[in-house]
């Protein structure tokens, strides 16, 4: 990324901002950015932060605004700019060789190789669940509460928790059905 | 951490994972429509549509996790349930429309100098000819769309707001689905129901049309 660039950037958008948004973007990336693409994280983050910078140029997004909206722009940019990393695929195949290691399990060696296919057994499971249940399993395994469940689903909450736990019981038995017992 | 906890933990650890080159999909939501659902700021039908995507796409579910680290929902814990979302029928549409975001990601697309060359190959938007504004007859219901090229084929399927299946086509060669009067005749009065497209282009390419909504009398 040529300096000017990032300077420009810099200059667009204040300075407290800019430290916490960066630092933010960089933690974010490093979450979205596995394999290939951690090679590209530097470039990715300051590519989100520069299509902020032309947002704040636009006026799509206002200077004034509370930082959470940045961190809404930043996301959206992220994202994309991660997305169109992933498609272009313009990692050549030996900068591969050179990629770190995927997040391991420390004590759990068994799982290291094997996350993929749990992963996806997880997903085809999840398929298979009534959509309610699917919804608030969904919901469970990304980490959110049975409360923060209820209101994301607009459902009751008594009525969400019933539908994890008969939801996870459903995909426990799909899981082992396909020989996981996670 | 007792038993049930552990095995929690291991369901969510295993199910929080980078997607594979073969688990990428062509039908993602725009990266702000992610934003606003986690932050509860779509109507709650669109929410739970996002949801069940994120459900079967691993991106968009690692997509989700970002947006809360990065403070998406911060507000949500002290939010008040949306119990009585599935009144609020009136602006579902229009917010539907802005939650999956196609018809705005597309403008914007051409707008925002470089921004997104995802989907380069998706040239047809497709949008619902049934109209969203006022309920449809229960009996003899039809959901129409905006045609693609000459020898598209087209998916419909058809749910409740809860994503329960009502009806389903596949290989339509007219851009309409006369739903039969049985799959609509055992829901309420007012119910709301969500459909979508899928166009199989001649070219063999896949386009997905937003979650449209429609309205039963």
């Amino acid at each position: 990324m040529p300096l000017e660039n990032q300077d420009q950037a810099d200059v667009a958008i204040p300075d407290q901002d800019l430290i916490l948004l960066r630092r933010r973007l960089h933690d974010a990336a490093t979450r979205l950015c596995r394999g290939p693409l951690t090679l590209h994280l530097e470039d990715i983050v300051q590519t989100a932060l520069l299509r902020v910078r032309e947002a704040l140029l636009r006026g799509d997004v206002e200077r004034s605004v509370p930082a959470s909206y940045l961190s809404r722009a930043a996301f959206s940019a992220l994202v994309d700019e991660v997305r169109r990393q992933r498609r272009r695929r313009e990692v050549p195949v030996e900068e591969v060789r050179d990629v770190p290691l995927p997040r391991h399990h420390p004590g759990d060696p068994e799982r290291a190789g094997g996350d993929a296919d749990i992963r996806r057994a997880i997903r085809a499971c999840l398929a298979t669940l009534v959509p309610p249940r699917r919804l608030a399993v969904t919901l469970h395994l990304q980490g959110h509460s049975g409360r923060e469940a209820a209101r994301l689903l607009a459902w009751a909450e008594k009525r969400v928790n019933n539908l994890i736990y008969r939801g996870l019981g459903d995909l426990r038995r799909c899981l082992a059905s396909k020989g996981f017992a996670p | 951490m007792n038993e049930s906890t552990d095995r929690d933990a291991r369901l969510r650890s295993a199910f929080d994972g980078p997607p594979g080159p073969d688990e990428r999909r062509d039908d993602c939501p725009p990266a702000d429509a992610i934003w606003r659902a986690r932050s509860g700021d779509l109507d709650a039908t669109a929410r739970r549509v996002l949801i069940d995507h994120t459900a079967a796409c691993a991106e968009c579910a690692e997509a989700w996790r970002v947006a809360g680290d990065l403070g998406a929902g911060e507000g949500l814990a002290a939010a008040r349930p949306d119990r009585r979302a599935w009144l609020r029928t009136a602006g579902l549409a229009a917010a539907l429309l802005l939650a999956l975001g196609l018809v705005v990601w597309r403008q914007s697309r051409g707008r925002l100098q470089g921004m997104d060359e995802y989907r380069d190959g998706a040239a047809l938007a497709i949008r619902t000819l049934t109209p969203e504004d006022r309920p449809q007859p229960r009996s003899g219901l039809s959901l129409r769309w905006t045609p693609g090229p000459a020898g598209t084929t087209y998916d419909v399927s058809l749910t409740t707001e809860e994503l329960l299946p009502v009806a389903r086509a596949r290989d339509l060669a007219e851009p309409r689905f006369d739903v039969p009067a049985a799959a609509t005749g055992r829901l309420p009065a007012g119910a709301t129901l969500v459909w979508r497209v899928v166009a199989r282009l001649p070219d063999g390419s896949l386009v997905t049309s937003p979650a449209f909504v429609v309205r039963l009398e």
